[in-house]
């Protein structure tokens, strides 16, 4: 092989790579301004990072001892939209002896089916996979002291705060003690409680 | 050297090829003979080609991020530019990608007309390329009302009422396009299932045929090329690969250097100039001269006979080769047609440009733009519609209804009606000064529908430090804020001071005895407004001179407070 030939054909093959190149650039451009476009939400912070409270309902509405259902509105932003009614989940609340509140989110830990609560309103069971969980949200065991169902850990409590209305209402009668809960979802599937 | 092992790779191409023919598929494509030899004038189609690639690829990725719904539409397009990575620039791609696309339309349709590639044997090729650039134009279109703002609505609007003026089928073919009668939530999915998957797919197949003819047919040599022939690879496919890469650069140097216009939110009750896209614009400009019954004219006729000479212009030209000479018969009057529509085109733009009062209404409508981004990006968009964003606001919500409501009157600084006074800097001591020094002025009471001029009369006799003092007293009146609190109390020793002034007016906040001169106790503050709004002709105010109608039904209370809080932004103007 003469040196002039070995010119040539690397410059043939340079410019052949260098026309697919061009030819490429518009698609491959393309794809990766849109590649990052939708993985960038892996990296977008919730829009709502701090603590959020949906009030539920007035203070002797609640009975001692007896979970009541309540739904969580807690107007968080979606995306582009704000809507103060929107429903981000639920909780079953109760009072406690000691004027306190505990409340339980009403998604199982498991894989995230809506746990269903007895009639006496003391115990959960999961519908799905037959999770089961006492008044104090704690996996229940079997006679051979095994769990019972495959919840990988104890229902998750949500914050629970009082707070006043802070207008008296117009006959006169003083401001109204209300029950507020904390909005929070948990990732599902695992023994460590973690907030998403 | 014919010892060595097959490297894995080799091993898998030939593997692939011996499957599925790829090698020699490539290999026909690479081989295929270009008549005449290499030309930059055979690139236009590559580059078609590769735009519409890339507006698939920007499509599919806006769709993962747009909603195509009535109350969601346009919200979800400026999340998409303020909080997605990149998400304006894809959107800026997929918008100039389609500004690019038709222009390297228009280039390639002229190229062929001048080669003649329109002829025999390229008569159907020919018109699935005419089919296709119909496609094109309607994805434009039908894109064009996507992100619902004032733009995409309103030029929306005038093509379906054009549509629906064709004789016959016009209103069903609205209706179908639409949903129903009138424009609404279905409108939204039909006109994105159209955008985003008929007329793509359509184009699409149309496009692999036209490729697929073209590599059986060839592409036509100008008459005077030598007849030898080169093979695609390496020189033209690099010609190619160049105008491809050039037409995506353009794109991506609009896309980063101007930007992508959003108007405000599309809202039905608001006034908007309809502009159509810049290759719409002939269109746009025939209209405007073809009116009344001329209207089908412009919409159906002229485009219709149009695209008939289009497509049967392979059978109207005559000649036997395509000599250009030869063919000047049918190159004129298409290049004249170009010609022609170019600067209708131009002419509308200069229109606009040298039109003051659509300037304004632009200006108008980029300040509302900018406001209801400001406002989506602070509280986010209620459910019910962006429409909705400003009754948060009271200044925006004020600015609306002060438009549809009483610029027809009163103008801000020269803009808007004759009729009543013009309110720019209303209140501000400024204002106030000016008003004593010569009332009669159009701005202030010498308007055209003015009964009350001369009635009240120049004071500036008092002396420009009394008057200074007297509109900081009337400022204050008016809640202005930073009004100096001496020179206001110094206005109103000149008030009591001057009997003279108290011969006319009263400062009572009640009603004047005569009648028909205001009372000035808070002049223009927001409580002195609350009344006036509800009855100017009270006795309070301009009694029996008033020419102001009321607004005690026209507006809620509510929106009466919006507007007042609007006007009290009047002294920044
Ligand atoms: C030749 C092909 C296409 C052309 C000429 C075209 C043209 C357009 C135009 C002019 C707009 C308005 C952009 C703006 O000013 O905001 C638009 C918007 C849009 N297009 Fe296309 N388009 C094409 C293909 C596609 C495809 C294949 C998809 C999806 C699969 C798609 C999805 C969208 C979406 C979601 C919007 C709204 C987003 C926005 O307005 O920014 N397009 N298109
Ligand atoms: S989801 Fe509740 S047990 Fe599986």
């Amino acid at each position: 092989m003469t040196s002039g030939e070995a010119n040539r054909v690397t410059r043939r093959s340079f410019i052949g790579w260098f026309t697919l190149l061009l030819g490429a650039i518009p698609a491959i451009g393309a794809t990766a301004v849109g590649a990052v476009s939708i993985v960038g939400s892996v990296f977008r912070r919730a829009a709502n990072g701090a603590q959020r409270f949906a009030r539920v309902g007035v203070v002797r509405e609640f009975k001692m001892g007896s979970y009541r259902r309540v739904e969580l509105c807690g107007g968080g932003a979606d995306a582009w939209r704000r809507d103060a009614a929107r429903v981000e989940g639920a909780a079953y609340v109760r009072l406690e002896s000691g004027g306190s509140f505990t409340a339980f989110s009403t998604r199982c830990p498991h894989l995230g089916c809506e746990v269903a609560i007895d009639d006496a309103g003391r115990a959960f069971r999961c519908p799905c996979h037959g999770s089961e969980f006492d008044a104090s949200g704690k996996r229940k065991r079997d006679s051979a002291g095994k769990i019972i169902g495959p919840a990988p850990r104890d229902l998750d409590p949500l914050a629970v705060r009082i707070a006043s209305t802070g207008e008296a209402s117009q006959n006169g009668s003083p401001p109204q003690q209300v029950v507020e809960v904390e909005v929070a979802t948990f990732q599902t599937g695992t023994s460590s409680r973690k907030r998403i | 050297m014919g010892s060595a092992p097959e490297s894995t790779w080799r091993r898998l191409v030939r593997g692939l090829d011996e499957r599925t023919g790829l090698i020699a598929g490539i290999r026909s494509f690479a081989d295929s003979p270009v008549p005449g030899g290499a030309r930059w004038r055979y690139v236009f189609g590559s580059a078609l080609l590769s735009s519409f690639v890339t507006q698939i690829v920007t499509g599919v990725f806006l769709a993962f991020h747009f909603s195509p719904t009535l109350n969601d539409a346009w919200g979800s397009i400026v999340y998409l530019e303020e909080k997605v990575a990149l998400g304006r620039e894809l959107r800026a791609l997929h918008h100039w990608g389609a500004n690019v696309m038709v222009g390297v339309m228009i280039l390639h349709f002229a190229q062929v007309v001048l080669a003649g590639a329109y002829k025999r044997p390229r008569e159907l090729n020919w018109i699935i390329g005419l089919a296709a650039g119909g496609l094109v134009l309607m994805l434009a279109l039908t894109g064009y009302l996507l992100p619902l703002d004032e733009r995409g609505y309103y030029a929306t609007q005038v093509a379906l009422n054009i549509t629906a003026s064709v004789p016959g089928v016009g209103p069903s073919a609205v209706s179908i396009l639409q949903g129903g009668a009138r424009f609404g939530v279905e409108s939204m999915s039909r006109f994105y299932t159209l955008h985003a998957m008929v007329l793509p797919g359509a184009l699409a197949l149309l496009v692999v045929l036209h490729v697929v003819f073209v590599h059986r047919l060839k592409v036509t040599a100008p008459f005077s090329a030598a007849a030898t022939n080169e093979p695609f690879w390496p020189r033209q496919a690099f010609r190619d690969a160049l105008a491809m890469s050039a037409a995506f650069a353009l794109t991506v140097v609009l896309a980063l250097a101007v930007g992508t216009p959003l108007l405000a939110p599309a809202d039905p009750a608001r006034a908007f100039d309809a502009r159509p896209e810049w290759y719409f614009l002939p269109l746009f400009e025939l209209l405007k001269l073809l009116e009344g019954d001329l209207l089908l004219v412009g919409t159906v006729v002229l485009p219709g006979v149009a695209a008939l000479a289009l497509v049967l212009l392979p059978w109207l030209d005559r000649a036997p080769t395509v000599a250009t000479r030869s063919r000047l018969r049918v190159i004129i009057p298409v290049f004249f047609g170009l010609a022609i529509a170019a600067s209708l085109g131009a002419k509308a733009a200069l229109d606009d440009a040298n039109s003051p009062e659509y300037q304004r209404r632009m200006s108008d409508a980029h300040r509302a733009a900018e406001r209801a981004r400001a406002l989506a990006k602070q509280g986010g968009i209620p459910p019910s519609g962006p429409t909705h964003l400003y009754e948060n606001d009271p200044v925006a919500h004020g600015e609306r209804l002060f438009l549809r409501h009483c610029r027809d009157c009163h103008a801000i600084a020269g803009d808007g009606g004759r009729s009543a006074p013009d309110l720019a800097g209303y209140r501000s001591p400024k204002w106030y000064r000016e008003f004593f020094r010569d009332p009669n002025t159009t701005k202030y009471y010498g308007h055209e529908e003015s009964v009350s001029k001369g009635a009240m009369k120049s004071i500036e006799k008092l002396g420009d430090e009394k008057l200074v003092a007297l509109a900081a007293f009337f400022a204050r009146g008016a809640e202005m804020r930073g009004v100096d609190e001496g020179t206001a109390k110094r206005g109103e020793t000149v008030w009591k001071g001057e009997s003279c002034m108290e011969l006319c007016h009263t400062f009572s906040g009640a009603a004047n005895p005569s009648g028909n001169v205001p009372d000035l106790k808070g002049h223009g503050s927001r409580g002195w407004l609350r009344g006036f709004l509800v009855a100017p002709g009270d006795a309070r105010f301009f009694g029996k001179r008033n020419r102001m109608p009321s607004f005690r039904d026209k507006l809620s209370s509510a929106e009466r407070d919006a507007v007042i809080e609007f006007v009290a932004t009047l002294h920044e103007k």
